[in-house]
């Protein structure tokens, strides 16, 4: 294969306190690919992406990015190599205004999070930036609402707009739609169905209608292994997959 | 609930939101503080003046304490080692290069804290909570005891005096023959209010102000974002440093006097206090707390003796019921009086 992929796990290996939640995981992304990552409750789906992130240190395997070995660099170095992700657990700045949430995450990007010699309330075009990216979710009319205060469906897609505020190339969604209703969860798929363009993605999601509609691949981990991977179709019709995840559901 | 973690809650109980008018009345009580301050030798006793220079010195400590407080969400029980290692610094300065300009022996004093701070904010900041106080404590300690055990150069529990020159070189080719009390209260608000300006507006208006705020409410996802937040944090640690060392120094210049009442740990909770009298949600809190606790020390130990039994309670009281401080009460007062009218 002469292109290099955007992300190539091989052979991960992850534990707590001796017990496997990942073993010998391998995974390999292309540029602009989405891939959809399922299964059952504690099949090591987050654990694999805090990994991939730099919250644990794997105990085996590498990382590659773009070519690159991260395996041993920290999150926020992952992050400046254009690898953007969410938390299933709200993680947000609850005192701050959805705008200052999300000029967070643009003065971050352009370089500008530290500076020190000039007024940030200089930055008209910082305001101009968030409200560009609130609007994309919906969260146009509350820019400058403060976190705490917001309903939780806006605040998922706050999270989801700090993400896209970093113009990634790799985003990595930890159930986007989690606690939505229905009808916001449609319009968050609409949202990113546009917004993720040409990035790659990896969305971990038990809702498996936001999978279909965002995912062009999909692996299915069970105990830590990979079990199965191929396009939906393929996915949805392995027996291994029906028995232990999809069950009477994907019927 | 445990006063230290009531203390450590505080933070989030969180400033008002920035409105217009409460930015102006914030700068409008910034003024009229800072103002008094400057112009109280026109129009109070010498006496008076003496207790403010002690009370602007350690109101600059007690900011330099909440810097690491309120923007980073850290409570610092060794806060005192970065204050004295300055005073002792310039003491020995003085009497060394007393012929030098005043400004250029501060700067160096504090630039000495800022550096012992750079060293010891790699341990601490690394911590959170009671472990980043626990490290604070013990460092604190540490340069106690060589304090008073180095008497070859603190002058031990004697301390140092007869170091300040009788003529005093403000800039150069401009020297004061031994100034009055009015004159080295002046000199070292010069020092001392463009420093701690300058300190609001990092802190205040720019990004690293905003990003030290945001790693204080998340520092997890601070980090997914991108943000360095340990070099952040020891950024921020530092510049507590070295504007607890700007305190000392000039304290060294106000009081003629150091010893290691101005190292020891009592003196470290006591920046605690003061800043918390003050009210801690606010940047110039601390340095009302400072003018408060030097009335309150005068007029408690003439009553009595055991003086600060009464001001421990005093705090403890504080915290429970005034978590803002004096800076709070005047704020919540002011919301409600805006509310009314």
């Amino acid at each position: 294969m002469s292109e290099t992929p955007l992300l190539h796990v091989t052979d991960l290996a992850k534990g707590f306190a001796g017990v496997p939640v990942l073993a010998n995981v391998n995974l390999t992304l292309r540029a602009g690919e989405r891939l959809g990552l399922i299964g059952p409750n504690g099949a090591g789906k987050t654990t694999l992406i805090n990994v991939i992130t730099g919250g644990h240190p794997p105990d085996a395997g590498r990382i590659m990015f773009q070519g690159r070995n991260i395996t041993a660099l920290p999150p926020h170095r992952r992050n400046r190599l254009g690898m953007a992700r969410s938390f299933q657990i709200l993680s947000l700045f609850p005192e701050m205004t959805v705008f200052e949430n999300i000029r967070n995450a643009s003065l971050r990007y352009r370089g500008l999070h530290v500076q020190f010699w000039r007024r940030l309330s200089n930055r008209e075009d910082m305001r101009a930036e968030a409200a560009h990216y609130a609007a994309l979710v919906g969260l146009g009319q509350a820019l400058d609402q403060r976190v705490d205060t917001l309903p939780y469906g806006e605040a998922r897609r706050l999270d989801i707009a700090l993400v896209l505020a970093q113009q990634p190339k790799l985003m990595i969604l930890d159930e986007p739609a989690a606690g939505l209703s229905a009808a916001e969860t449609r319009a968050l798929v609409a949202v990113l169905q546009v917004a993720i363009g040409t990035c790659g993605l990896i969305l971990v999601e038990h809702d498996m209608d936001v999978v279909y509609a965002l995912a062009d691949r999909i692996m299915v981990l069970d105990y830590g292994r990979v079990l199965a991977e191929g396009t939906p179709a393929e996915v949805s019709t392995n027996p291994d997959v029906r028995r232990v995840y999809l069950g009477e559901a994907a019927g | 609930m445990t006063v230290y973690e009531r203390v450590l809650q505080r933070q989030f109980s969180g400033a008002a939101p920035a409105s217009s008018h409460g930015r102006w009345a914030e700068a409008g009580a910034t003024l009229l503080l800072l103002g008094v301050l400057v112009s109280a030798p026109l129009f109070t006793s010498r006496a008076t003046v003496n207790d403010l220079g002690q009370a602007v010195c350690l109101g600059l400590f007690a900011i330099s304490f909440n810097i690491i407080f309120k923007y980073a969400g850290l409570l610092s029980f060794g806060h005192a080692a970065f204050f004295g290692v300055a005073a002792y610094a310039e003491a020995l300065l003085l009497q060394s290069y007393g012929n030098l300009p005043i400004p250029l022996l501060v700067l160096a004093a504090a630039t000495s804290s800022a550096i012992l701070g750079l060293v010891v904010g790699q341990i601490c900041v690394r911590r959170e909570g009671a472990y980043f106080s626990m490290a604070t404590l013990a460092i604190g300690a540490g340069l106690y005891a060589v304090a008073q055990k180095w008497s070859a150069v603190t002058g031990g529990t004697d301390g140092l005096d007869g170091f300040m020159p009788d003529t005093l070189t403000i800039l150069p080719g401009w020297q004061w023959d031994s100034p009055s009390i009015s004159q080295t209260y002046w000199l070292v608000l010069a020092i001392l209010v463009p420093s701690a300006l300058a300190a609001w507006a990092l802190l205040e208006l720019t990004a690293f102000g905003n990003a030290i705020r945001a790693i204080r409410q998340n520092e997890k996802r601070a980090k997914f974002l991108g943000y360095d937040t340990h070099y952040v944090k020891l950024a921020n640690f530092t510049l507590a440093a070295f504007l607890a060392g700007i305190a000392g120094a000039l304290w060294a210049i106000d009081n003629s006097f150091v010893s290691t009442d101005s190292i020891d740990l009592t003196f470290s909770t006591t920046v605690i206090i003061i800043a918390f009298i003050g009210g801690t949600g606010w940047f110039w809190g601390p340095l009302i707390g400072a003018v408060i606790y030097i009335a309150a020390s005068d007029w408690l130990s003439a009553l009595t003796p055991h003086w600060q039994i009464w001001l421990g309670l005093a705090f403890i009281l504080l915290v429970l019921f005034a978590p803002g401080g004096m800076a709070g009460l005047v704020r919540s007062g002011w919301s409600k009086w805006r509310a009314n009218v």
